[in-house]
């Protein structure tokens, strides 16, 4: 008989329990302001509210909309990831591990994926191409102990038209300006040994720069990195958790430019650093948060110019932002820490020297990689500029005239070269033609640029784009745009 | 692929907002009623919400189909006296709901075939399937063919069929419940203390089944199959067999859970409905395995359609067509597609040969021997199931035995494994009964010690706490949460 009590006992005990547990979250789900709005780890906002509309709610997207927003937003978020991501940590042998499958890369960067893009026009009546948000992709990452690789995948399609694209700039700008190409490696070319590599699916990173510089024309000047890079690989040249190089891996290239210049580089003693503890980058969160990788965090460490540490940018959105080419980002979360190079990714900075006046002016047109390499040049020249082809919406012949820049140089990781979304991007700024400020409204006429992968001086063969300066505007279109402030 | 399906969504027992909104206020109100009805109530609107969150669009077919089944199986009782009228609302009511099943479901691949043959019609109807329509349907056909053979009365009030086929708790993935299992319960039902804990503990269990391992048994193996055929191409041998062995895993453990979840939540109101799975993985024969896989489901294609077209009672010739009725049929219940037909024809083949003789001679031989072949018949049985394209299928088998120039092994199968050993070591002992049998096993052996009676209460209060929390875990830190079932 009592052990019959005691045994009821501990049932609802055990019924308690339950209901406490599952009320507990319940509760827990209905503090709304609780919610995470953004992910900074996954770099992404999370799922809004849906917004109901009779359509939504009758074919049941309204709904779904409810359950996404519901789940990708729970309180307690990013504590439940982590602690699911240490149970996964025991899921077997985890010294080295492969996220995203290399075959997926392969036939994923085999599709064709372009899609047209639409011309907008600013205020001041400068034509302008539609900016659209750009997720850097990796395809299969390894990791071996606490170090994140991402594995290089060669597609040769988009490198040719890299190829193509700079050699049609060097054309555009002419003789006057010398325009020099530095494609950099990425920590599994440099790190990991050949035979690795090929195991591992990925393609040859050298191979894939020799090809790109058998082929620029003699107008472009190819600046290798890869030798110096490879010789210093004992060192910190890389994240270990994040994809980019480190500012030391930087200066290694920054050597070699100056070495094609034949200038002298700032020995590295002389600069003031900078140092930001703890980063744990895109890779990390790429590789759901490994565990392996918090281990042993980043660091980064950063050398601000001897010169000057001031600069500007314009944002997406037009606005002119005084800044440092090196910020302190000391407070800044873990994963944003590289973000301490001019900036981060902006449309358009520059850097004026004021113990030079020579007029000597360099332009860099990069993707993240460049952020790193930049505050190197800031000593050499009077004006740095800094474009990032994602977001720079204009014509970049119109940007060199217009400065009166005699150095370009175009600065990319090895993937970037040959990622489909990317060289797009430097196609269509390199194809568009320098303009004046308009006063009619003709140019909303204008639509349907292509993407670029054919430009007008290569005589292309898809005739139906050539609409896009038709006579009437033609006016524009061989004009500097030397009065465009 | 002929055809387009367009998957309906719905709230799904493994989704945060089902376990902890949907699930956490049913409950709750349903332990606030204090008659029946108002109980039954709260089953039915709650129901109708989880049905209708995919868009009530379906909600109106569902109401449809229980409103034939509700008229036609009064109206068989009602004229039992005149057995032409009895049979005629039989095939009407009956022949109503499986035309409504073939449109929904089938219309797309007939047409996709009549096409590929005659060039006719040009264009096929894209028609979205909706959600569990293969499981109420079964549910509602027993119910009028049980009116029928007087197994059973009639249920007068419309909005109690209604509750019995819709339910939320089996109305989208299983058990097939029958009607004259649960009648009585519908209308008079008690849940008791030691019962609402034991479906506590199903329910939780099933939970964790689905969230953590069918969820990371699904993960391992998708990697294997990339969607692109190009890549299959490159995927070495181990790393396809791999993959389809962990899909059985993923499949086993995906399915019961939501049979897991169902008698769970049954339990802690008052259901009792049978069992779906009996671990069968366990099976020393193809014969034993359908015994024990999705049970509900064959013993319907059973009792209504191989034991009334005569079984085995009329020769041998007779036995073997109505078995290939069956499994065809059983087959294309899965999906309309011809994967399907082939993995039922599949297992008609083996249970042929069992029948005519071989299972008496395995009986004579190890019972590993059985075992083993048992599971090999299942594990191909999987490919079958799993690829509904048949140049992908093919190159999946090429692939098996290196034929694709795909190689044995290569790093990053190597790694993949590596990295998740023990976790499919777990994954395995998932699908056997023993852990189960050594926690009551211990028990019984132990449980006059104090203490370990003790440990026992302190693992059944806190165990169900732990494995929310695990759910809770896997679920947030998931997103990726498929629902394989609801192709069916």
């Amino acid at each position: 008989m009592i052990r019959r009590r005691k045994q009821k006992k501990y049932v609802k005990y055990k019924i308690y329990a339950f209901a406490g547990v599952v009320g507990f979250f319940a509760l827990l789900a209905l503090m709304i302001p609780l919610r995470p709005k953004e992910s900074e780890i996954e770099k992404r906002k999370l799922e809004r509210f849906p917004r109901p509309t009779f359509e939504t709610i009758w074919n049941g997207e309204f709904f779904e909309g409810i359950d996404t927003w519901y789940a990708d937003t729970f309180p307690l978020r990013d504590w439940l990831i982590s602690k699911n991501m240490k149970l996964h940590a025991a899921y077997g042998l985890q010294k080295t591990q492969i996220y995203g499958s290399t075959q997926v890369m392969a036939s994923a960067a085999g599709e064709d994926k372009k899609e047209k893009k639409k011309d907008k026009t600013s205020k001041d009546g400068k034509k302008q191409r539609e900016i659209s948000q750009i997720q850097e992709q990796f395809g299969a990452v390894y990791v071996a102990e606490d170090t994140a690789f991402s594995l290089f995948s060669f597609n040769q399609d988009v490198v040719d038209e890299y190829i193509d694209t700079l050699n049609t700039f060097a054309d555009k700008v002419g003789k006057d300006v010398k325009v020099y190409d530095m494609i950099v490696p990425i920590s599994s070319g440099v790190y990991l040994d050949d035979d690795l590599q090929k195991e591992l699916g990925s393609s040859d990173q050298k191979e894939a720069i020799q090809y790109v510089h058998d082929r620029l024309d003699k107008n472009v000047i190819p600046v290798d990195v890869f030798a110096t890079l490879e010789n210093h690989n004992n060192e910190y040249l890389y994240f270990r958790s994040d994809h980019h190089w480190t500012a030391l891996g930087a200066y290694y290239a920054y050597c070699e430019f100056m070495d094609e210049k034949k200038m002298k580089p700032t020995p590295l003693e002389q600069y003031q650093t900078m140092k930001f503890e703890d980063f744990l980058g895109t890779m990390y969160s790429y590789c759901n948060q490994s565990e392996a990788l918090k281990k042993n965090p980043d660091y980064v460490t950063a050398y601000i110019p001897l010169a000057t540490n001031d600069m500007q940018y314009i944002d997406v959105d037009g606005n002119t932002v005084d800044y440092e080419v090196i910020a302190d980002v000391t407070q800044w979360n873990e994963a944003s820490k590289y973000n301490c190079f001019i900036g981060g990714d902006e449309p358009l900075g520059w850097i004026h020297n004021p113990s030079k006046n020579d007029g000597s002016s360099v332009l860099v047109v990069k993707e993240s990689y460049g952020n790193a390499f930049v505050p190197f040049l800031v000593d050499h020249y009077e004006y740095v500029y800094v474009v990032d082809y994602r977001y720079y919406p204009s014509s970049l012949e119109g940007l060199v005239k217009e400065k009166n820049i005699k150095d370009v140089l175009f600065l990319n990781n090895v993937m970037a070269v040959s990622t489909d979304t990317l060289v797009p991007n430097i196609t269509e700024i390199v194809n568009m033609e320098p303009q004046i400020p308009k006063q009619e409204n003709s140019d909303s006429e204008q639509d349907s640029s292509d993407d670029g992968s054919d430009s007008e001086q290569d005589s292309s063969d898809d005739g139906s784009d050539s609409g896009q300066y038709s006579s009437d505007d033609g006016s524009d279109s061989e004009q500097d745009g030397s009065n465009s402030e | 692929m002929y055809f387009v399906v367009l998957e309906e969504s719905a709230l799904v027992f493994s989704s945060l907002l089902f376990l902890f909104l949907f699930f956490a206020v049913t409950m709750l109100v349903y332990c606030m009623m204090n008659t029946l009805d108002k109980k039954n109530i709260v089953l039915l609107v709650a129901s109708l919400i989880f049905y209708g969150w995919g868009g009530p669009r379906y909600l109106v077919l569902l109401l449809l189909m229980c409103l034939i089944s509700w008229i036609s199986a009064i109206l068989i009782y009602d004229y039992k006296e005149n057995a032409l009228l009895k049979k005629a609302f039989l095939i009407a009511g009956t022949s109503l709901q499986l035309g409504l099943l073939a449109y929904f479901k089938y219309a797309g691949f007939l047409l996709g075939n009549l096409q590929k043959i005659t060039g006719f019609p040009e264009k096929i109807p894209e028609i979205v399937l909706p959600i569990g329509i293969s499981f109420y349907t079964f549910q509602l056909i027993s119910y009028v063919i049980d009116v029928y053979r007087g197994d059973v009365e009639p249920q007068r009030k419309y909005w109690l069929v209604l509750l019995y086929a819709g339910l939320f708790f089996q109305c989208i993935a299983g058990p097939i419940v029958r009607y004259r299992d649960v009648a009585e319960e519908i209308g008079d039902r008690r849940s008791r203390l030691s019962e609402v804990a034991a479906g506590i503990n199903r329910f939780t269990i099933g939970l964790v089944k689905k969230a953590v391992f069918a969820n990371s048994c699904a993960e391992i193996a998708d990697a294997m199959f990339p969607q692109a055929l190009e890549g299959l191409k490159g995927i070495p041998a181990l790393g396809i067999w791999t993959g389809v062995f962990m899909y059985m895993l993923q499949i086993y453990l995906d399915f019961s859970a939501y049979s897991d979840m169902a008698i769970g939540m049954g339990l802690m109101t008052g259901f009792h409905f049978k069992e779906n799975f009996n671990y069968p993985y366990m099976s020393d024969s193809v014969t034993e395995f359908w015994r024990r896989w999705h049970i509900s489901l064959s013993s319907f294609f059973r009792d209504y359609i191989y034991i009334p077209l005569g079984g085995n009672r009329k020769g041998q010739r007779r036995t073997m067509i109505n078995m290939f009725v069956v499994w065809a049929l059983t087959g294309l219940w899965h999906g309309a597609n011809w994967n399907f037909i082939l993995w039922g024809l599949f297992y008609y083949l083996f249970l042929v040969i069992e029948k005519n003789g071989f299972l008496d001679k395995l009986k004579t031989l190890h019972k590993s021997v059985g075992h083993i072949y048992t599971l090999a018949v299942v594990y191909f049985g999987w490919i079958l199931f799993k690829f509904s394209s048949m140049p992908y299928l093919g190159h999946v088998l090429l692939g098996m035995f290196g034929l694709n120039k795909n190689g044995f092994i290569n790093m990053e199968v190597k790694v993949n494994i590596q990295n998740n050993l023990f976790f499919m070591i777990a994954a395995v002992i998932a699908c056997t009964p023993l852990l189960k049998n050594a926690y009551h096993k211990g028990r019984k052996k132990f449980g006059r010690i104090l203490a370990v009676r003790y440990i026992y209460m302190g693992i059944e209060v806190a165990g169900p706490v732990i494995l929310v929390i695990l759910a809770a875990m896997a679920l947030v830190g998931n997103s990726y949460n498929p629902f394989l079932y609801f192709q069916f």
